[in-house]
């Protein structure tokens, strides 16, 4: 059996752990392969995922959050939820553990070149729209107008907020941030939010005037791409995010008139071999770890709602 | 027994509304086998048998039901002494209210060990087969052979000595029946004799055929942890693997979490697919609990379960 | 090569040579049911027998194995076995539902997209050896799912009991290494196969038809039919582990400081957990979902992803099912089902 074996971690050292969110439950980790070989090999596209193995405690599938284009070293950003991700925050920068991979298909990249690209995110699932984004930011002539909607509970929440910032004062990128309304009694608060987040137009989203100045607001996810309203003609709309907001935002780009062909998603199951083989994350006939975990819209609307 | 009896109870409780579900048995698939019955509908309680082949204490599809009942809504279910005993367990531990269930009770003569005359006919295969009084009727491609009931009896419930349940809103009669009784505890009573060493051996041995396929686990009726400690990865409390240490501990540590609750219905060594007599473990700390805390599993609702109320009165015996 | 027969008297003495240059798996009475285990002489053999309680998948897929060991630091993560040669293996008398289960395996395990090198090893140093089911159990169905109680798919070598000893029919190269040193078989046994096989025909159950079920399941996804079906199901895993298709695996690390292994368990879709998230969400939350996913993956969507049925119709999942769950009426109740769902 050769290193060709699936199932075989490849070692990595923790070149740096940095906290990435407020409540401390995120964290991104640069990870430097030992083998100069092992990141040779290591080709892969926006959207796909790795098995991040921790031998003593498990595995755990994280997609890549770092762009090809982004030579050396390959990023995660991991959310600390059971076993092996809170294994995974306690370690230190120089430790050295492993990455199974790269896992899954990935977004269109190809179909999307020339064509204007939406990217819809909320949370943390941000992850593989940060490598997406990076990717055809360092080859920006590639690819038509890019709109970014990224929201969170609270701008505590958001992730990348070094580079938000910065991807904020360009101009071939159209970047829109967006956190929670707080509630009432009565329901969502209307006007700004204590940090002072333009509101969008809470009773008709789509009627809100935009200041083009002003790039954060106070506002649901799928609310500010009512807002936004990107076009839709040849052009692709990238979401991910949790199941509620892809609910409610996946009808706003239908209105909006993107088809279900280019409406893409990147959902999660939970995952062991990552190679289509041990049966639990199928949806339908389709292993999410080896068909997926990029569906257009389309795909899922011909696979049971059992996700 | 009488079963028009039993179908006019069901089919009563249907049509007046007083269940929304009864759970009860009907013809099984295979021959000298019943299977669980859930009737819904007044006119489908024609289905519903009683025989000696009814061995699935029904009290353990309780946990699947009673989250879907509403205000004043109930479940029937038709229950063996043990049965239900099992629901007194329940009740105790407050995992239903007792108008939350309708309890047609029936006097059980026994159960069948369909798997052992299974073994006793092999090579040849069943391929028919009934009661018939006291003895039971088998067909192979062989031919015709009958064998006394009593003699294919679980061993199990040659023990019983409350074959009636303590609990019932209804209580319909079996057959009266030829069955050897052996008394309480009484294979429990020859082990006891064994050295602690040859008693290891035993469970040792059993235990290897293990294929933790949790059988045992989802057909107790008192095994209704939402989480199983087999299932928590944090803590990992036991390994998932077929490594001895991994089976045993879940045997023991299950056999523990039983000991005190468990009313020997047996179940758990009759749906082992690899014939580990389970229940013998499991009665072994079940006596010990009985006879320390003199408390008789299932019969009293107003008992506290012993292993989670105190008394002064409780032995120090270990302890000192 | 021609047929070739061995009687009754002479098959001790064929095991016993087969044994000294292999390992021999068959059918073997044990505590709790008859089993394939190790046999090395005729006399262990249990013939008689319809079919063991479980498939043979363990033998090349076990329980639990052993996929990586690690001391220390990753570099030093070891493919296990990799120092190891897969033992030959001959899998003697085994049923041919139990020789074609392996081949339906087979589609999963190495494919193009991944190839898994532990059952490939293994199933590449077996041989097989596939007894001919003279008297089907009433609870076989082998012929409703594209088998047959004659089959000879997946074996090396093919046997049959005739009335004075076996009939040896090799299929492959591997077979007929073994059994070129024996008589040629008389023509007339070949007749006797061909009447042997027609009567074990008329005995399996033969009115579950379900010709076009796995197309019409891709519809079905949404009807109420499966919650009526799943009532007794009490979510044990006994089906899926006795199954010789059923593929599902777990891997957990076993480690004591940093020196251990990852090792890879059978797990079962019937199993409540086997979906959970680590977020919460759980996908399949009640019993019916899980029910629905084992019969869509057996009957469609394995079908859609390999071309072919995962049951081979051996019966175990009904006659071991502890509440006697019938696999053939559901699908019976499945196929005779006017579609309801919208699509």
């Amino acid at each position: 059996m050769s290193r060709q074996n699936p199932y075989i971690p490849i070692p990595v050292t923790i070149e740096s752990a940095v906290i990435e969110t407020d409540d401390r439950l995120i964290k991104t980790f640069d990870l430097v392969f030992r083998d100069k070989g092992d990141e040779e090999r290591f080709t892969y596209l926006p959207g796909q995922f790795a098995e991040l193995s921790i031998l003593g405690k498990g595995e755990s599938p994280i997609g890549i959050a770092s762009s090809p284009t982004e030579r050396g070293f390959l990023r995660f950003t991991v959310m600390k939820v059971g076993l092996v991700t809170t294994a995974l925050h306690d370690l230190e920068e120089g430790s050295i553990m492993g990455v199974r991979g790269p896992l899954g298909n990935w977004y269109p990249v190809e179909e999307m070149r020339g064509k204007n690209v939406v990217i819809v995110g909320g949370g943390f699932a941000f992850t593989t729209l940060r490598s997406l984004l990076v990717y055809m930011l360092d080859q920006r002539d590639q690819y038509g107008e890019i709109t970014c909607i990224y929201g969170a509970r609270n701008p505590g929440l958001l992730c990348y907020r070094g580079e938000l910032d910065e991807w904020a004062k360009r101009d071939d990128l159209g970047l829109y941030l967006a956190i929670d309304w707080k509630f009432g009694p009565e329901g969502p608060i209307e006007g700004p939010s204590e940090e002072g987040w333009a509101p969008v137009n809470l009773k008709d989203p789509s009627q809100t005037t935009l200041d083009p100045s002003v790039h954060k607001f106070t506002a649901f996810v799928p609310q500010l791409v009512q807002a936004v309203k990107p076009r839709a003609k040849d052009a692709f709309a990238i979401v991910c995010g949790p199941p509620i907001m892809i609910k409610f935002t996946i009808p706003v780009l239908l209105d909006l008139g993107f088809p279900p062909e280019r409406i893409v998603n990147s959902l999660e199951m939970r995952m062991k071999c990552g190679i289509g083989k041990c049966g639990r994350c199928n949806i339908g006939s389709k292993y999410v770890c080896k068909d997926g975990p990029v569906f257009t819209y389309k795909e899922l609307q011909n696979l049971p709602k059992e996700y | 027994m009488d079963t028009k009896e039993l179908r006019e109870i069901a089919r009563k409780l249907l049509a007046d509304g007083r269940v929304k579900l009864l759970i009860g048995f009907e013809e099984g698939s295979l021959p000298l086998r019943a299977s669980p019955a859930f009737i819904r509908r007044a006119e489908d309680a024609e289905r519903l048998i009683w025989n000696s082949f009814c061995e699935n204490n029904l009290a353990s599809y309780l946990r699947y039901y009673l989250p879907t009942l509403g205000e004043g809504e109930a479940v029937g279910i038709v229950a063996k002494g043990c049965d239900a005993r099992s629901v007194v367990c329940l009740l105790k531990e407050k995992q239903l209210k007792r108008d939350q269930v309708v309890i047609i009770g029936v006097k059980c003569e026994g159960m069948v060990d369909w798997k052992k005359i299974r073994s006793e006919l092999a090579p040849d295969e069943l391929v028919s087969g009934e009661e018939d009084g006291d003895e039971i009727v088998v067909r192979t491609r062989s031919g015709e052979k009958r064998m006394k009931r009593a003699d294919c009896v679980y061993d199990n419930c040659k023990e019983c000595e409350r074959p009636e349940p303590v609990v019932s809103d209804y209580m319909i009669d079996g057959h009266p029946r030829e069955i050897e009784k052996r008394g309480k505890w009484a294979r429990i009573k020859e082990f006891e004799k064994m050295s602690p060493e040859e008693r290891w051996q035993y469970f040792v041995q059993e235990t290897s055929r293990c294929l933790r396929c949790y059988a045992c686990r989802n057909a107790c009726p008192v095994c209704y942890c939402s989480e199983c400690f087999t299932d928590s990865t944090m803590p990992y409390w036991v390994g998932t693997t077929l490594a001895p240490s991994d089976v045993q501990v879940f045997h023991l540590v299950r056999a523990f979490h039983t000991a005190g609750r468990c009313t020997s219905c047996g179940n758990c060594s009759q749906v082992c697919p690899v014939g580990i007599d389970i229940s013998f473990l499991v009665n072994k700390l079940g006596k010990d609990v009985e006879e320390l805390f003199s408390h008789e599993v299932g019969v009293d609702i107003e008992e506290a379960p012993p292993l989670s109320s105190y008394s002064d009165s409780d032995t120090n015996e270990g302890f000192s | 090569m021609n047929a070739k027969f061995l009687s009754f008297a002479d098959l001790d003495g064929f095991i016993r040579g087969l044994a000294k240059s292999h390992t021999v798996v068959g059918p073997r009475k044990r505590k709790g049911g008859t089993l394939y285990a190790q046999v090395s002489t005729a006399e262990e053999l249990e013939l008689e027998q319809t079919n063991c309680l479980r498939g043979p998948k363990e033998f090349f897929f076990p329980q639990s194995e052993v996929l990586v060991e690690f001391e220390g630091y990753i570099d030093r993560a070891v493919p296990a076995g990799e120092s190891e040669k897969p033992v030959p293996l001959v899998l003697f008398a085994a049923r041919p539902c139990d020789a074609r289960s392996l081949e339906i395996l087979d589609r999963l395990f190495v494919n193009e997209d991944y190839v898994d090198d532990y059952y490939k090893a293994k199933r590449e140093a077996a041989s097989i050896f596939c007894l001919s089911c003279n008297s089907p159990k009433p609870s076989c169905f082998c012929t409703s799912v594209g088998g047959n109680p004659f089959d000879t798919s997946g074996c090396d070598v093919s046997m049959t009991r005739c009335t004075d000893g076996f009939l040896l029919e090799p299929l492959t190269g591997k077979g007929e290494s073994f059994v070129k040193d024996l008589n040629d078989a008389d023509p007339s046994l070949l007749e006797e196969r061909q009447r042997l096989r027609k009567e074990a025909e008329g005995v399996v159950r033969t009115d579950l038809d379900i010709g076009g079920l796995p197309e019409k399941l891709k519809n079905m996804f949404d009807d109420p039919v499966w919650a009526e079906i799943t009532d007794k199901c009490m979510g044990c895993g006994v089906c899926t582990y006795l199954c010789p298709t059923c593929h599902c695996f777990d891997i957990q690390d076993e480690a004591v400081d940093n020196k251990g292994k990852r090792v890879r368990n059978w797990d079962s879709c019937m199993f409540p957990i086997f979906t959970y998230h680590g977020s919460g969400h759980q996908p399949r939350d009640k019993r019916y979902q899980r029910m629905r996913q084992r019969i869509m993956h057996k009957f469609n969507y394995y079908v859609e992803n390999f071309d072919v049925i995962a049951c081979v119709g051996c019966g175990r999942c009904i006659t071991e099912c502890p509440t006697n769950e019938d696999l053939r009426d559901n699908l019976k109740k499945l196929k005779e089902l006017e579609s309801s769902t919208v699509e």
